[in-house]
């Protein structure tokens, strides 16, 4: 929420490219001149952050971190096991949408229907209305087993596939779950077929479509990722492409 | 103080020679990048002990994942920055789950706080009034304000268009100022 009205959101929008470009504050001001009473506090505080020297790192700390870093590259890279379990034809375009619409149905369900119905009857909105459409289970975090790279914790990974979670259903690894804290997670590694840039692999847990995603932007409408819109053949929902507010997912691959 | 951008092209073949282990790419990228991941870090976090070991802890889940890395164009520090954001998230949930716990058992310790000999006064409400901010609004401010990134690079960290970040910034400076600031009588 903010207390500016649109004109002035603009007008400040430009003064920060204006700023960027180097051009200065009182010049800025001098072309927004109805609204420079309202944004001179604004620009004036920006200028006091950027002022500020943030914290540098502590010289032992960095050369500890460079030497561990450098340990460990050193070492000979651990065998990874394959984890191509499907065949590749698994990821020709006919199947990367059915993967897709699970993945797209996630996001659409931040537009509002489902998501407004689910927390209008309490709880996680987005745990709720996914378990509405049978797509995640709730999984608790005690469901989950942690992996570790050199002893540390690293992010949670699948939950145990021995424990059921759920409702009874037969065993499908092409259906997604959610993992809290992650976001939704395949059982078999799905990376060769989804966009690099919208997913997440975690060691022995498959591909994830990171929880970041599953957020309603609090700032925008709900949008695709333009890699995901790209990518298939046909776009997973109607939903605008992030970055590119106007243009449906349809229209921006049809650019290409 | 700008950090020294690495041109496009270099990257690809900073990723290539990465994926090869080499040792030297390594420590060009850990050079590179390293002090804006801590700041990056430092912001979200608050603390500097906790932001030198995220920002360690983002060079070592690189490498543990560069084999399934593709370079497409975008910069490293992209990715970088995203592993950053998923380790700090999950070092403030961990840090509210043990604030929780210590609430719950009635602790009389005083919860995790910003390390103050660090900060000056205007750090320590910046920190407070960047808790009211959306989460999205959070990191551009992160990024814009202590990795020091400019608004193409938080764009691309981001994946949103320029003007988008430039609207979270406008908003969330708005929102900062009202808690900074706060009009006489308006609630804080």
């Amino acid at each position: 929420m903010s207390d500016l009205n649109r004109r002035q959101e603009a007008a400040l929008i430009e003064c920060l490219r204006a700023l960027d470009r180097g051009e200065s504050l009182e010049a800025c001001l001098a072309r927004a001149s109805e609204d420079a009473e309202v944004l001179r506090p604004l620009l004036e505080l920006r200028a006091r952050m950027q002022a500020i020297e943030p914290p540098a790192p502590g010289a032992a700390a960095y050369e500890l971190a460079r030497q561990r870093l450098l340990n460990r590259v050193r070492m000979p890279a651990p065998a990874e096991p394959s984890r191509r379990l499907l065949p590749a034809l698994a990821w020709t375009p006919p199947a990367l949408f059915g993967r897709a619409i699970m993945a797209g149905v996630a996001i659409s369900l931040l537009a509002g229907g489902a998501l407004g119905a689910a927390a209008a009857v309490g709880g996680n909105p987005v745990s709720d209305a996914l378990s509405a459409l049978h797509i995640i289970e709730n999984a608790s975090e005690e469901d989950v087993r942690g992996g570790a790279i050199d002893g540390e914790e690293t992010a949670t990974v699948l939950p145990d596939s021995t424990v059921p979670l759920g409702p009874p259903a037969p065993a499908d690894t092409s259906r997604p779950e959610e993992v809290p804290g992650v976001g939704l997670c395949f059982a078999e590694d799905k990376s060769d077929g989804l966009p690099e840039d919208i997913v997440e692999v975690f060691p022995d847990a498959g591909a994830c479509i990171p929880e970041a995603l599953l957020e309603h932007p609090a700032d925008a409408a709900p949008c695709v990722p333009p890699d995901l819109a790209q990518r298939f053949e046909q776009p997973p929902v109607d939903l605008p492409v992030c970055g590119d507010e106007d243009a449906s997912p349809a229209e921006v691959r049809n650019r290409r | 103080m700008a950090h020294d951008a690495v041109p496009a092209d270099a990257d690809a073949t900073l990723v290539e020679r990465a994926k090869a282990r080499s040792e030297s790419a390594w420590a060009e990228i850990y050079d590179a990048h390293y002090h804006q991941l801590f700041r990056y870090c430092y912001a979200r976090s608050s603390d500097e002990a906790a932001a030198a070991d995220l920002a360690s802890r983002v060079f070592l889940e690189a490498l543990e994942g560069i084999d399934r890395y593709v370079y497409r164009g975008r910069p490293l520090l992209a990715w970088l920055y995203r592993i950053a954001r998923n380790l700090v998230s999950d070092h403030l949930r961990a840090r509210q789950r043990e604030a929780q716990a210590l609430e719950r058992a009635g602790s009389t310790l005083e919860r995790h706080e910003p390390n103050p000999s660090s900060q000056v006064h205007l750090e320590l409400d910046i920190a407070g009034a960047m808790q009211t901010l959306t989460e999205d609004q959070r990191q551009v401010i992160a990024l814009r304000y202590f990795a020091e990134l400019s608004t193409a690079e938080i764009a691309q960290a981001l994946r949103r268009s320029e003007r988008a970040v430039y609207s979270l910034e406008v908003r969330a400076l708005a929102a900062m100022r009202r808690r900074l600031e706060p009009e006489p009588g308006a609630p804080k």
